[in-house]
């Protein structure tokens, strides 16, 4: 190069850095010199504290013009009821967003009382929505307590929203003029295990130092840490909004189904470690397929010796065996700590409010006034999909009857809270009568069945009793109604058609019987065995069945 | 002797191969991944390439990458660290990822930035020697170089240093003007027409003059270097007016601002093209990087600069810098110059049978009329659709590479229909009102309707047009277009399909543009094409040897095309409000 205009001194200094740093020792270098803080701090600008976040929120969400709340935004209104009105984005995808709303308004009247719902995909309704939604079931438990009139529901869920984006929500929403904020959040609130490209520098020293010092353990020990944070700012944040805006809040504490599992193989260990806890894996599996109980809680708890508690497997077959030995708690215990230890890694994350975040959500009830609803102390037990009143469709997402029990938990809380009876309870709509239609509910089981397949639940869980959960889906969708058998067979279908041909007459066909399934972001992937096999099982057999010829003559 | 060269990390990752000294195919990823501006590393695009040269992954004999991360990392030391929390010092990133994530365990050879987009644009210009200016917004440190090649050899001998970058310029203005950086730069272009260089003065102070090939930006004017947008108050301030917030009115005050950005974009890039002369005395001048896609500059560079012949790499931007790495490779390799002729068209990309369409055709059970072996009468069902004023997306052979779309995956219409313009930005484009759309020419026919009097099969660069015929959906406010000139020994049914226009109609001109929905990557597939035709209101595809009409599409594709489109998020892949430093 003849010349190069302008350079300083300092850019050459920069260039030799450059080509020390690419040395084998020099990343090396380079990182001990920021973690001795021998170079300029990698942090950066400390962030805002979480009453910074509150108060930038309350001031953009309180003053005098109106902003937009998620994808409403506003617009002169059209009629006198209300002094700003917002219309739904007609160009925002809907991926993430499915309350049925097309308009809001700020209100005037002080009836109907306005109880505004944020949360996260359950509280969306997950595969349900918009036909039932926690929103509409609160409503109705509402009115059934207090009549119509008293109260209205407005849905403002979104769908993998994150805690930032909630926070954010509340203080739109207060533009609202709500009298109660009902938070239903927290399966996407615990932080994963810091991941290269994304965490900062100091997330992956922080990291490192914890690996190197307590094993995986160390690994699931800062993902929670950071997890505890997170959620002690979150709700911090909106307790301070929420008492800016003069609103009550409610805090669902989210239950989630501990008998949904995801097999995953433990993370490296040390030495021979894996290859011993495969084994005992192994030996756990064969002894619960032939019923030996003890035995396979030994190998179970042989597994968690190596693995230190962060393999949810381990976790999970120990629960298994205790359940089978009849210790009903010791069980449930243990298939919560698999909960627990399936929502810190990042391969794929499973969304569970796990311990960590329900004991931070109820430690701040108190000093964030706000009222706490905490569906896992209600202690229901999940009859599974096998039964006709199923709690949960997933790990997570609320079933009908789910939707019926947390709801009322809710709306009991929220009557407690604006009518100031300590004693309210809310009377449920009329017991077992149906929420939805048979065809809604076969479709939601449907999708049920595909979804927890796609997501990686085993479709046979080997020798425990509890069996295939895609299976059990697929006869339940049977059960409540036979024609979405058609739907079925269009699925199969559907996955033999060439490849790429998303838009296929027979994914027409699946789409119009089915709109939500589009939903399902891993659909276009390609062909899914478990699942056609797991659906042709539900067919009768082809031709009469073959008997024996009679020994009688 | 196979090499592969690979762009990737920065923006519009792409992958190409180059076997014994031939190009054989080139590919950008977002054309696969459907991310637009999909800068990770190009997988399927590399699958891809593979694929074309029938070859296994230990057959290739050099992978080349087109940028020197050592060097980068001494800018990015020396610019500082950025406290957005993303990880910068992974020099070995590329090295890592071709080897882990390709399975590549052989030779691995990497380019400087510039020197890639140098050999872009001169081993291919088909030049035997000729003065190289490569313009963009940074490489490593270069943002700027000027060059010399002669047969097997190319010589950078100076550059200008970041952050002084022609390309930094145009992306802040971009983003004071409310568009989007690394993506709407363009618009600034078609905006300047309707403005006056009144602010001109201004920009002056903003890009200063300097000696030789220098220039420099005011620093106050920016702030790309710590702040989390391109610009500062200063440059507000300097110009006379707030920043325009997405989305607002237009008025004469951005016209003008636009019209003084393009005014001294090109007074630099004039002055800098003559003192390149200067130094390298050769009638012809090679150009890329991203700046070159400015192709009112260039026309302007050509017509009033010294040189008498210019090659602009069609691929301009990053993506086309994989083949000047792979080039380069193969000359270190070899000594010999690798590409001896000139580029003469980009259909380097993917391509599919008429037996796959009729697949595709098949599986969603569309009423569509089959011309296999019938060419002529395919060419004539869609001149009948084009002359009744239709939209026609046109699907045919292998994918262009490079941002243009020039007849292989293209929208078409009559560009003499008044309100042509209108009807495809309401069908299809959803774009801005003041962006005129392409013209695609037979190359016999170029001067009788522009000023233009030598090939132009790439769409870079402006001219006049004068045609007798009116044509309103291609002429721009200043009676500028930016034709494709089309020659039949590179795009034979192209070629073939505007002839049978011109017979029926007397034009032999088609309005083109990009075959993609607003905001998302150029279709690379017939099921993309599909999708396409059932996501918008286009009128009918020609989809190889098929023509499917809207009209006779299932409702429920209709309904399932929407559906999907207003579910699934468009994913971007890089910012929209700052430049890519890390």
């Amino acid at each position: 190069m003849d010349a190069v205009l302008g350079r300083d001194p300092r850019r050459d200094a920069c260039d030799a850095l450059a080509r020390r740093l690419v040395t084998p020792d020099g990343l090396t270098t380079a990182t001990l010199l920021e973690r001795t803080r021998g170079a300029a701090s990698d942090e950066g600008p400390p962030p805002p504290s979480a009453a910074d976040v509150a108060e930038t929120i309350a001031a953009r969400y309180l003053g005098d013009t109106p902003a937009p709340i998620g994808i409403w935004t506003p617009t002169t209104p059209d009629t006198e009821d209300c002094d700003v009105a917002f219309e739904r984005d007609a160009a925002a995808t809907t991926r993430d967003w499915w309350p049925p709303h097309e308009r809001l308004a700020t209100k005037r009247s002080l009836l109907p009382l306005r109880v505004i719902l944020l949360g996260e995909s359950t509280a969306a309704g997950w595969f349900y929505a918009p036909t039932l939604t926690p929103a509409t079931v609160l409503a109705e438990h509402l009115d059934a307590s207090r009549g119509r009139g008293i109260y209205e529901v407005l849905d403002l869920t979104m769908v993998n929203q994150q805690a930032g984006d909630l926070v954010e929500l509340a203080g739109a929403a207060l533009q609202l003029a709500p009298d109660v904020l009902v938070v239903f959040a927290g399966n996407n609130w615990p932080q994963r295990l810091p991941s290269f490209p994304g965490a900062t520098p100091a997330d992956a020293a922080r990291a490192a130092d914890a690996l190197r010092a307590e094993g995986m353990a160390g690994l699931r020990r800062v993902a929670e840490d950071a997890t505890r944070t997170q959620v002690q700012d979150t709700l911090e944040i909106l307790g301070r909004v929420a008492d800016a805006g003069d609103v009550a809040l409610v805090v669902v504490i989210p239950e989630v189904s501990v008998d949904w599992s995801r097999d995953r193989p433990v993370p490296w260990l040390p030495g021979d470690g894996a290859a011993r806890w495969h084994a005992a894996h192994a030996k756990a599996l064969g002894a619960l397929e032939i019923g030996a109980w003890p035995a396979a809680a030994e190998a179970a708890r042989a597994m968690l010796a190596l693995d230190g508690g962060v393999s949810p497997t381990s976790h999970r077959l120990l629960g298994d065996a205790l359940a089978a030995l009849g210790r009903v708690d010791e069980a449930r215990a243990a298939h919560r700590d698999a909960v627990d230890a399936r929502a810190w890694d990042n391969v794929p994350p499973i969304p569970s409010a796990t311990s960590v975040v329900r004991e931070a959500i109820l430690a701040g009830a108190d000093g964030w006034d706000y009222t706490c609803v905490d569906l896992p102390g209600l202690r229901v037990v999940d009859p599974g999909p096998a039964s006709d009143h199923p709690l949960f469709l997933d790990y997570c997402h609320l079933a009908t009857d789910g939707m019926r029990v947390a709801m009322g938990a809710v709306a009991a809380a929220v009557r407690r809270l604006v009518e100031s009876e300590p004693g309210a309870k809310s009377r449920r709509p009329a017991p077992g009568a149906p929420m939805v239609t048979p065809s809604v509910d076969a479709a939601v089981r449907f999708m049920s069945a595909l979804y927890t397949a796609h997501w990686g639940e085993p479709p046979d869980l080997g020798g425990v009793p509890r069996g295939c959960r895609a299976r059990e889906w697929l006869r339940a969708a049977l059960r409540a109604a036979p024609d979405i058998d058609a739907s079925l067979r269009a699925y199969v279908a559907e996955r033999g058609v060439p490849a790429g041909a998303v838009l296929s007459a027979e994914r027409q066909r699946l789409a119009a019987a089915l709109p939500e399934l589009e939903r399902l972001s891993t659909l276009d992937d390609g062909l899914d065995p478990e699942m056609v096999n797991a659906i042709r099982e539900c067919w009768p057999p082809r031709g009469d069945r073959w008997r024996p010829p009679s020994r009688s003559a | 002797m196979n090499v592969i060269g690979i762009s990737a990390f920065y923006h519009e990752s792409a992958c190409c191969l180059v076997q014994d000294g031939r190009l054989v195919a080139a590919a950008e990823e977002e054309r696969f991944s459907r991310v637009k501006h999909d800068a990770r590393l190009p997988v399927a695009a590399f699958s891809f390439c593979l694929q074309a040269g029938g070859l296994d992954v230990s057959d290739v004999d050099c992978v080349a990458f087109y940028e020197s991360p050592v060097k980068k990392l001494g800018r990015q030391l020396w610019a500082g660290r950025r406290h957005d929390g993303r990880p910068w010092l992974d020099p070995h990133r590329a090295e890592r990822e071709i080897r882990e994530v390709l399975g590549f365990e052989g030779r691995i050879d990497t380019f400087e930035h510039h020197a890639s987009h140098a050999a872009s644009a001169f081993y291919f210009s088909g030049f035997p020697e000729a003065a190289v200016l490569t313009v963009d917004g940074v490489g490593e440190w270069a943002t700027t170089t000027y060059g010399r090649g002669q047969d097997a050899d190319l010589t950078l001998f100076e550059e200008v240093e970041f952050p002084d970058s022609l390309g930094l310029f145009y992306a802040a203005i971009t983003a004071y003007l409310g568009f989007r950086v690394n993506t709407d730069e363009y618009k600034v272009m078609g905006l300047a027409p309707y403005g006056e260089p009144r602010l001109l003065a201004a920009m002056r102070t903003i890009v200063r003059d300097g000696p030789g090939g220098g220039f420099s930006l005011d620093p106050e004017c920016f702030d790309f270097l710590t702040g989390p947008r391109m610009f500062s108050e200063a440059l507000a301030e300097r110009l006379g007016g707030p920043p325009r917030v997405a989305g607002a009115e237009l008025t004469a005050f951005h016209h003008d601002v636009a019209r003084s950005a393009q005014a001294r974009l090109e007074e630099v890039l004039l002055d800098k093209v003559r003192y390149l002369h200067r130094r390298v005395p050769s009638p012809h001048l090679c150009l890329a990087g991203g700046v070159a896609l400015n192709c009112v500059a260039n026309g302007r560079l050509l017509r009033e600069g010294p040189f008498e012949r210019l090659f602009v790499q069609p691929a301009a931007g990053d993506a086309g810098a994989a083949l000047g790495a792979a080039a380069l490779a193969q000359r270190a390799l070899t000594g010999r110059r690798p590409i001896s002729h000139a580029l003469e068209h980009v259909y380097w990309g993917p391509r599919f049978s008429s037996d796959a369409v009729a697949e595709q055709v098949a599986a969603l059970e569309l009423d569509a009329l089959d011309f296999r072996g019938r060419e002529a009468a395919l060419l004539e069902a869609t001149v009948d659709r084009l002359a009744a004023g239709r939209v026609v997306a046109w699907f045919h052979g292998a994918m262009e590479f490079g941002p243009r779309a020039l007849g292989a995956r293209s929208i078409l219409a009559d560009p003499r229909v008044p309100d042509m313009r209108d009807r495809v930005n309401r069908l299809v484009k959803h774009r801005e009102a003041f962006r005129p759309f392409a013209p695609s020419v037979l190359r016999a026919h170029a001067a009788e309707h522009f000023e233009l009097d030598h090939a132009s099969p790439f769409m870079l660069q402006t001219c006049r047009v004068r045609s007798p015929l009116a044509l309103p959906a291609i002429t721009h406010v200043d009676g500028s277009a930016r034709p494709q000139t089309v020659d039949a020994a590179h795009a034979p049914r192209y070629a073939a399909l505007l002839t049978a226009f011109a017979r029926r109609t007397g034009c032999p001109l088609l309005l083109n543009t990009s075959f993609n929905v607003h905001d998302e990557p150029i279709v690379r597939s017939p099921a993309d094409a599909l999708a396409c035709l059932a996501g918008t209101e286009i009128d009918s595809l020609v989809l190889e040897d098929f023509v499917i009409d809207r009209s006779a599409l299932p409702e429920a594709l209709v309904t399932l095309a929407a559906r999907r489109a207003s579910i699934r998020a468009r994913e971007r892949a890089i910012s929209a409000e700052l430049y890519t430093f890390v």
